[in-house]
């Protein structure tokens, strides 16, 4: 008798493993990331109001201005906006949805990058 | 002419241009506790797939060596790997263009492994059929004794045609973060048919099929993570259909779709200038 | 609810968090390039709600794609929800 087939899903480790793909799964593994690190940190701020020291403050600081960035992208595309419309395929094909909004993508981390220069700095001069 | 023939010639001989090595990962479920690598020296002609490198090596060194396949030429979608790290059709992969020495072929990932290089697609062709991908009509009766064909203009099948090259090959579910933690996510292929058959202008069904899809494990599990596009070898773009369904959904919810009738039959007789067509020969008994 | 309404009050949220968390920082932390006025007690409210429903549904999210099952998602949606509530009417009603 046969015996059964080897289970193969890859588990939560797919999330940033798993293949060689685009920068838009890093992005969603980074933004589900700092999802998670500022939801945990929004707890502990309603609750107890630190002052604005600990190191960690400004990795959520950081967390979140990547977040927001790419959150606005995220709102676009997911709404159906920007990924073009269906098209005849010719090959070899270049996935339209991406190669459409990855432009925005870097737009946005160009900004995040801007901000993040901005709260470091303003964290060393304000400590 | 002189020339195209010589360069007809160059791509078909079969000369050995480069040796590569073929990394398998295999498995018997009835002698291994573990899945293990076997190594292949391969010779490698021009045009040489990586599906041609492993009927090699099931006719010449290894016939225990597993895999499936049927069509050879990007139709069927059986030959699903998971090549160099990446999910890729086996028959549409050529070796040269890998540009490796060492070739790593593993089943598909986010699937059971039968055997070898084997994937169990059982869940992934369930949860097609869980999206209803056919037309749905509301005159049933009418759908099944059909007298003629739906109205339907190019303009309108190109709402929906890329979607329809997809050959169910399961490479995207394969790709998808989402589907490599969630077996309940429907996944890329079936959202991506949800779509496509709900923007059919001759289908009814939209509604249904919202129930379906509008889950806590149907389209809003997806986070844009594009992998899924990035490995559909017959340019489907399922990231695109799935992004267009959550448009059109909450387009839906929020009352702002317009309601629409499937298109109309067109009338087989009479046309104008048209000769009628002969009786049917063969009759279909219930 | 359905589950499109849910992700829609989610982007919603998002764009709120968005205008109020950057007035909200800016006020307390970018004192150094000028003065920034901070959040009305109605706003600051606005902001906890929204951003306690933003950070539990993301969380919910997160929960719903690792396979926990349907019954124990559906309890866990139902704690986000009541916690959330309880922790909003505690810290941004009764405070």
């Amino acid at each position: 008798m046969a015996k059964k087939a080897r289970p193969n899903r890859i588990g939560v480790k797919g999330w940033w493993t798993g293949g060689k793909y685009g920068v838009e799964k890093k992005a969603y593994f980074l933004h589900r990331l700092t999802g998670l690190i500022i939801v945990f940190y929004l707890i502990a701020h309603i609750i107890h109001q630190g002052p604005w020291i600990a190191w960690w403050e400004l990795i959520v600081v950081l967390a979140f201005i990547y977040h927001a960035m790419n959150g606005i992208r995220l709102i676009i595309t997911e709404l159906g906006f920007g990924v073009g419309r269906p098209t005849l395929p010719s090959f070899p094909y270049v996935p339209e949805s991406l190669v459409k909004t990855r432009p925005l993508f870097w737009i946005l981390m160009a900004f995040s990058a801007i901000y993040i220069v901005l709260a470091i700095v303003g964290f060393a001069k304000g400590g | 002419m002189a020339q195209k023939e010589i360069q007809i010639k160059e791509v078909l001989s079969d000369e050995i241009v480069k040796k590569v090595k073929f990394k398998v990962k295999k498995f018997d479920p009835e002698k291994d506790d573990k899945p293990y690598y076997a190594e292949y020296d391969v010779p490698v002609w021009r045009g040489m797939t990586v599906l041609d490198g492993l009927l090699y090596v099931k006719e010449d060194l290894d016939g225990t060596v597993n895999f499936r396949y049927s069509c050879r030429m990007g139709i069927c979608g059986s030959c699903g790997m998971f090549i160099n790290g990446k999910p890729r059709m086996a028959c549409m992969t050529q070796i040269l263009e890998l540009g490796t020495d060492v070739i790593e072929i593993a089943p598909l990932p986010n699937l059971d492994n039968i055997r070898d290089l084997v994937p169990d697609s059982t869940p992934f062709f369930e949860k097609h059929r869980k999206v209803k991908p056919y037309l749905i009509r509301q005159d049933v009766k009418e759908q099944e004794n059909p007298i003629g064909e739906y109205y339907q203009t190019p303009e309108e099948h190109e709402y929906y045609s890329q979607f329809s090259f997809c050959i169910k090959c399961s490479l995207c579910y394969a790709a998808c973060p989402t589907a490599a933690s969630d077996p309940e996510y429907l996944g890329p292929q079936a959202l991506a048919q949800a779509y496509r058959y709900s923007v059919d202008t001759r289908d009814e069904g939209f509604e249904e099929r919202v129930m379906v899809v509008d889950d806590p494990h149907g389209c809003w599990r997806c986070h844009y993570a594009g992998a899924c596009s990035e490995v559909c070898p017959k340019g489907v773009d399922p990231a695109k259909a799935i992004q267009l369904l959550k448009g059109l959904i909450l387009k839906y919810r929020l009352g702002l779709k317009k309601k629409r009738k499937g298109a109309g039959v067109i009338p087989a007789h009479p046309r104008p200038g048209v000769k009628k067509a002969p009786k049917r020969t063969v009759v279909q008994e219930d | 609810m359905k589950e499109s309404i849910l992700w829609l009050f989610q982007i919603v949220t998002g764009i709120l968090i968005f205008v109020l968390l950057g007035l909200h920082i800016s006020a307390q932390h970018l004192g150094t390039f000028g003065s920034f006025p901070d959040l009305s007690s109605f706003a600051y409210k606005t902001l906890l709600f929204v951003a306690l429903y933003h950070g539990l549904f993301g969380l919910r999210s997160v929960l719903l794609e690792i396979n926990l099952g349907r019954g124990a998602e559906k309890a866990i949606s139902w704690l986000l929800f009541l916690g959330g509530l309880v922790f909003f009417i505690y810290y941004g009603i009764m405070a």
